[in-house]
């Protein structure tokens, strides 16, 4: 915790493309990997910890976003920080592409950070709501591995699916 | 760039809230299908459009019928733990004129079709909801909930709309602690059935529910209950020892008894309350009374020694009504340790009705008060403004207080209603808004 002249700890952080990021202790503890490796290891040393699977970019973005949500959370809660928070989130969800979102998740995932996880997983579902099969295949980055006659069979069998309106194709 | 884990995906296909999405990613590959059955949970509901698509003589052809759509979700999947089907809200508009109503192609609480897919996959299944279609079910008494209660041993919460339902062969389900009855019409008068067998309630939600006489509600373990009460039922009862929170709307039941020791937070809308009888409230913290006669029902109120937050309107307060009205200093001998209070525009007018006959009495206990939210009616700006300043005199401890104004309101007289008053009270925090009938104050 502080020190006895009231200073923050620093925590440094090394990304995947050797960058060092050094975050206020409060947000590093945000990342449940980190807390579990001080909360097992009290008197760690002072080395900055290695974060071999989050690139540089990713963890800048992240490390944003916990900042941003501890400074909500310290407000009193009111209905207009929610709408603040949500905005935040929206924001920061719109300037990702897909590739981007994907990486994030998967920064977010190894970290264990579930509040921004479940955000990014929502906002994931958000995209692919009443898209085109093709939409989904490239979002995700998924081959079709279904043979003519397989696909016309699972198509048959959801044709339901398929009714109605017509899915935006982006 | 990796594909995302499978957990990822299996999390991110279970936020689709229509299971039609799910369903056109079953197409995407062989391993999404896979992972797509993976997904907990079903929801399912019948649009508008796929209804009108489905009366239509050129698309009726081409438009699966929606419960075979429904078998097909349920089919395949692994371990299901919700499900949630129903129709639209949209199609509630629909009026009996324009449909053939022997159809039952939506005929959602039909325990034939219910059998066809509960008892297969009821195994994991916590969370059960069905809002039928209220033209094809309101005339047919369905035998669903002897079906659910045989075979659904897990079942946490259940929620049934629009439909008319039988208790026959109903079984206890000792699991269930959440249940919601929205617009149904249920043969069991006195709710006896109910109590007996679902016995484990912590939450209770009845809107709507006909058919009841003398209905009486006796739950050990129920914390918080949610009753509107649309016709005018002889008696309402609530035995509920552990009940913490309660929302009960009802027109002139001819008795309510309340037995409810723990409650804390209860907002009550009754036209009049004849025979009101309820032991002592000693742990009610919130509280929110909205009645067409209050000085009828504030008579028959027990102490409310320990409410710090009230909420008070009249409802029908522009009809003229020969019933006393209530001064401010009368709420505050019932109330007398408020330190929140909240005057809905019916209640306003009245105390300020009585403040311009008699002036407004000094109380002790109006010292304990530290905000006020008002909803103004003004008729002379004058009277308002003299309440107002009275009211600051004598809560000394004032420090918040939010006056909300009618949109009608001359916006002259109201910046000058304003200005006066954060001359007059400086120091306390003042908070401006609005407030229009059937809308959230601004």
């Amino acid at each position: 915790m502080s020190t006895a002249t009231g200073k923050t700890k620093k925590i440094t952080l090394r990304t995947a493309d050797n960058q060092e990021f050094e975050v206020d202790e409060a947000i590093a503890m945000e990342f449940g990997t980190v807390k579990t490796f001080f909360d097992e290891n009290p008197d760690a040393s002072e080395e900055p910890i290695p974060l071999p699977n989050v690139s540089s970019k990713c963890l800048s973005t992240i490390i944003e976003y916990c900042k941003s949500h501890l400074a909500f959370r310290a407000h009193d809660s009111s209905s207009s920080v929610e709408d603040e928070a949500k905005a935040y989130d929206e924001d920061l969800v719109k300037a990702q592409d897909n590739e981007s979102l994907k990486e994030v998740i998967l920064a977010a995932n190894y970290l264990n950070i579930k509040g921004m996880l479940d955000m990014l997983n929502q906002a994931v579902a958000d995209r692919i709501k009443n898209k085109s099969v093709e939409y989904v295949r490239r979002f995700f980055g998924i081959e079709n591995d279904y043979s003519p006659e397989e696909e016309a069979e699972i198509r048959a069998q959801n044709e339901w699916a398929f009714q109605g309106v017509d899915p935006d194709d982006d | 760039m990796d594909d995302l884990p499978s957990p990822l995906v299996v999390e991110i296909l279970s936020r689709l809230t229509d299971s039609t999405d799910l369903a056109r990613c079953r197409l995407v590959s062989k391993t999404l299908n896979f992972l797509s059955h993976e997904v907990g949970s079903v929801n399912l509901f019948c649009s508008l459009s796929r209804y009108l698509k489905s009366r239509s003589p050129e698309t009726k052809a081409h438009v699966t019928p929606f419960k075979a759509a429904f078998n097909n979700l349920v089919r395949k999947t692994r371990s299901l733990n919700s499900i949630s089907i129903g129709v639209d809200k949209s199609l509630r508009n629909i009026s009996f004129d324009d449909v053939d109503d022997e159809l039952d192609d939506l005929y959602l609480t039909d325990a034939g079709f219910v059998k066809e897919w509960l008892p297969k996959i009821c195994g994991e299944l916590r969370k059960l909801s069905i809002s039928d279609f209220w033209i094809q079910s309101c005339w047919r008494k369905s035998e669903v909930l002897s079906l659910i209660s045989s075979c659904c041993n897990g079942l946490m919460e259940l929620e049934l709309k629009n439909a008319w339902l039988s208790v026959d062969g109903l079984n206890p389900m000792t699991r269930l602690t959440n249940l919601t009855l929205e617009f149904i019409r249920l043969d069991d008068e006195d709710l006896n059935k109910v109590n007996d067998c679902f016995p484990s309630l912590r939450v209770l939600n009845l809107v709507g529910v006909g058919g009841l006489k003398d209905p009486k509600i006796r739950l050990l373990h129920l914390k918080s209950c949610l009753w509107t009460v649309s016709n005018a039922p002889l008696s309402l009862t609530i035995f509920a020892p552990n009940l913490v929170k309660l929302r009960l709307k009802c027109i002139k039941p001819k008795s309510l008894v309340l037995d409810t020791p723990l409650l804390s937070d209860f907002h009550l809308s009754v036209e009049e309350a004849y025979g009101f009888r309820v032991k002592e409230f000693c742990n009610l913290e919130n509280l929110r009374l909205e009645t067409s006669s209050l000085h009828s029902l504030l008579g028959i109120f027990p102490s409310g020694k320990s409410i710090k937050k009230l909420t008070v309107d009249t409802l029908k307060w522009t009809e003229a009504l020969e019933t006393r009205k209530i001064g401010l200093e009368a709420l505050f001998d019932v109330f007398p340790n408020v330190i929140s209070l909240n005057l809905g525009p019916g209640a306003w007018s009245e105390a300020e009705n009585c403040f311009q006959k008699g002036g407004l009495e000094d109380r002790n206990t109006m010292k304990e008060l530290t905000e006020i939210v008002a909803h103004l009616v003004v008729y002379d700006i004058e009277v308002t403004l003299s309440f107002i300043y009275s009211i600051l005199d004598n809560c000394t401890n004032l420090s918040d207080m939010a006056l909300l104004l009618h949109p009608k309101e001359d916006s002259r007289a109201a910046s000058s209603l304003i200005s006066r008053c954060t001359t007059y009270r400086p120091r306390v925090k003042w908070r401006w808004g609005m407030w229009k009938e059937g809308s959230k104050d601004a």
